[in-house]
């Protein structure tokens, strides 16, 4: 009996022994949350947060591997609303600037990295990426570092890149007597300069002639920064990088407005495209054809027409084809516009070290390159290029030719309105309520208002 | 006995003041100073005084926006919310007279419908309907007897948003018109009948002159509650084509949050609004002054039983 008793005893002491321990290295073991707010707000890329927490996985084995008592867990969410709700929503948290509000980590537009940093929201990453420089950094596109720049600051890691282009239906063209010889060499046609924007105007009533489309020409119906691209093809700018003002080129920019007022003319595009909803131009272009092209394209449509309209890569193939931006004169040049997201540490984050960690090791070869080939977006680093998967996608090599040709935002707190204010003359000479005359001086006037002594007028 | 009185009162009064104030008072002066900055995005209190108000003398945009909204709140008003919700009212009642109240219960509550349905949801199906390629309902029914398709927003912004405004607003008329017309004492119709009146003839000389206040108070309510209301136009249109459906209370939005990239001009926004407030009022003067409400609110000069 009296040994039962011991058992007994033994068996609760140890079972006590056993708790403590638990329950001691259960306190032991930090786990420390990081928060990152995403955006697409294209769907397929959804890696853009799932890859800080595959990051977070293999951070956490790392740690479990060499006894470390301390975990990561990554809360990050993923927005597919529109930019300006995104937008919207950082702000105001920022403003609040509480630390369980703000999120660590922001992967946002590079054109958000003045505004956000000389309002003190971000925290500088000069030294991080210095840290990381050797094993991981050394190997990005030396170009894309700029993009994220801001008055000799580093403040964001590129995330991807990604080209513009003009989407064009091989099929209407086909239907117009074009041989596949003659489709293949359209994007080098427009590179030369042998295809112009009056080209692609005349292109467009012949096969509105043939009765083959709708509308011919269509464009983004909301505001982005695509339309400087025409600004360029006019030969024009829209930045002065030695100031670091901004440029309102009168010339180009009422040639681009004439441009967008003479399609509405001529019955090519419809007079209200500024208010069309984004899935009718998918759908218009990509899926029935009654377009025959979208002038203000981008590579991730590509993921977005297979992935959210459940069209087969290889009807895609069979029916689109693309070029730069035709130059619209002489003086102007064939162009297409890249627009870098990158992922930023906010200032009122208790761990930005560690932020930045994940950021770098989400910035690995294999998973930036599954962000690729699901949002269909441009490799960031060199590695990338050789990387077996990355090779396998014809279209991420194709769509690759038309980097060299590339222009981007300026670096300037104002440039994401000037695209705002851009978009908005557009849709002032496309309903025909302002001629290109005095849509040039509602851009002067706006511009005026939101740049002041940052603004260069041509 | 009377401080006492006095004190009964203030205690009485005392929730519903915190409240105005909390709610209503606070944030109106808070809306006024802020007119008076040049608050951006960084939310910073740099007073300017009335440049803001200086720089709507400017603004050219805005005179378009004006007329744009007096366009937008009366045309749905004539259209939607006083005449359709009159002949919904009308209607429905000239059915239940008839003895078919559950047919006539049921057309009120299919038009009950767009206003039980979350805005967003609402908004989209309209996207539908209005779709221009011939995915949209409209133009697929155009496309099956061989129609063009149309571009429906752009072409008709203006009777785009007082329609889909309307088939909301019409139900607040039709409600309060269907009770004020089944509460009219059925001897003022059956009189009506006996002289040999029409069923036209008894809506013109008996039943609109006693729902006159109703008609009139919806008006009135109406009027205030459009001049303020954009989130179906920010939904179906973003008030475009180039501000062609943009309201003053909309363009107020876009200034401080609206577009790509927005300009975050709170100070100039706020400056908008308070403008809007003053419309407002003095709409609600007027309206007050010439539909006489003061008769309406008096107390009645025969005792009802």
């Amino acid at each position: 009996m009296r040994t039962m008793k011991r058992v007994a005893l033994l068996v609760l002491l140890a079972a006590a022994a056993l708790l403590l321990a638990f329950s001691f290295s259960a306190a032991a073991q930090e786990v420390i949350t990081i928060r990152a707010w995403t955006v697409g707000p294209d769907t397929p890329a959804f890696y853009r947060a799932e890859n800080l927490i595959t990051a977070a996985e293999r951070l956490n084995h790392i740690l479990e591997v060499v006894g470390a008592d301390i975990r990561v867990e990554v809360d990050a969410d993923f927005w597919t609303d529109e930019w300006d709700s995104f937008r919207r929503r950082v702000i105001l948290a920022s403003e609040e600037g509480d630390p369980d509000v703000v999120p660590d980590i922001l992967v946002s537009s590079h054109l958000d990295i003045p505004v956000w940093s000389s309002s003190g929201w971000l925290a500088p990453l000069d030294d991080y990426v210095q840290t990381y420089w050797e094993s991981t950094y050394q190997d990005f596109f030396p170009h894309l570092w700029e993009s994220v720049s801001f008055e000799g600051k580093i403040w964001g890691v590129p995330q991807d890149i990604e080209v513009r282009m003009v989407f064009y239906r091989k099929d209407h063209l086909r239907a117009l007597g074009w041989t596949e010889d003659e489709i293949n060499d359209l994007a080098r046609k427009v590179e030369e300069k042998e295809f112009l924007l009056a080209d692609l105007q005349a292109l467009a009533k012949e096969m509105q002639a043939a009765g083959l489309v709708d509308y011919p020409i269509v464009h983004r119906p909301t505001s982005g920064p695509d339309f400087f691209q025409f600004v360029v093809a006019y030969g024009g700018d829209y930045y002065d990088p030695e100031t670091n003002k901004l440029v309102i080129d009168k010339a180009a920019l009422e040639a681009t407005l004439q441009f967008f007022a003479d399609n509405v003319k001529d019955g090519l595009t419809p007079s209200g495209m500024t208010t069309w909803p984004w899935p009718a131009v998918h759908r218009a272009i990509a899926e029935e054809g009654t377009a025959g092209m979208q002038i203000t394209g981008g590579m991730w449509f590509w993921a977005e027409w297979q992935r959210d309209f459940g069209i087969p890569e290889e009807d895609l193939w069979e029916n689109l084809t693309w070029s730069l931006i035709p130059a619209g004169s002489e003086k102007g040049r064939p162009n297409q516009l890249g627009h870098p997201l990158a992922y930023m540490v906010t200032s009122p984050s208790h761990h930005k070290d560690l932020a930045f960690l994940l950021i770098t090791l989400a910035s690995e070869v294999d998973l930036n390159t599954r962000h690729s080939l699901e949002a269909a977006k441009l490799a960031i680093r060199r590695s990338q290029t050789a990387f077996p998967r990355f090779l396998e996608s014809e279209y991420l090599a194709e769509a690759a030719k038309l980097v060299p040709h590339q222009i981007f935002t300026a670096a300037h707190p104002a440039a994401g309105r000037y695209a705002t204010v851009l978009h908005e003359a557009i849709g002032g000479v496309e309903t025909g309520a302002l001629t290109p005359t005095q849509a040039v001086d509602l851009v002067i006037q706006r511009m005026t208002q939101a740049a002041g002594d940052d603004l260069i007028i041509r | 006995m009377k401080r006492r009185g006095y004190g009964m009162i203030v205690l009485l009064l005392l929730p519903a003041l915190l409240i105005i104030l909390a709610f209503y008072v606070v944030p109106a002066v808070l809306t006024g100073t802020m007119s008076l900055t040049n608050m951006d995005h960084r939310l910073s209190w740099n007073f300017v005084g009335l440049d803001n108000y200086k720089a709507m003398l400017q603004d050219t945009i805005l005179s378009r926006v004006f007329w744009n909204t007096l366009l937008y709140v009366f045309g749905t008003l004539l259209c939607f919310n006083v005449t359709f919700g009159l002949l919904l009212a009308l209607a429905t009642s000239y059915i239940a007279e008839r003895q078919a109240e559950r047919t006539s219960m049921f057309f009120r509550a299919l038009w009950l419908l767009p206003r039980f349905t979350p805005p967003i949801v609402y908004g989209v199906i309209w996207l539908w309907i209005l779709d221009p390629t011939r995915n949209g309902l409209l133009n697929g029914i155009l496309n099956f007897f061989g129609g063009r398709p149309v571009s429906w927003i752009s072409e008709y912004p203006m009777p785009v948003i007082i329609l889909t405004n309307g088939v909301i607003g019409a139900s607040f008329g039709m409600i309060l018109f269907y009770s004020a017309i089944t509460s009219i004492s059925k001897e003022y119709t059956w009189a009506a009948e006996v002289d040999g009146a029409g069923w036209l003839q008894r809506i013109r000389y008996v039943t609109l002159p006693l729902i006159r206040w109703p008609l009139m108070f919806v008006t009135a309510y109406q009027t205030l509650s459009l001049l303020t209301s954009y989130e179906y136009i920010l939904i179906i249109t973003g008030g475009g084509p180039f501000y062609r459906t943009t309201v003053w209370s909309l363009y107020a939005y876009n200034e401080a949050f609206g577009g790509y990239y927005a300009s975050y001009r709170f100070g100039y926004a706020t400056a908008l609004t308070l403008v809007l407030v003053l419309i407002s009022m003095v709409a609600s003067i007027i309206y007050w002054r010439v539909f006489r409400f003061r008769e309406m609110m008096s107390e009645p000069k025969i005792e009802v039983i």
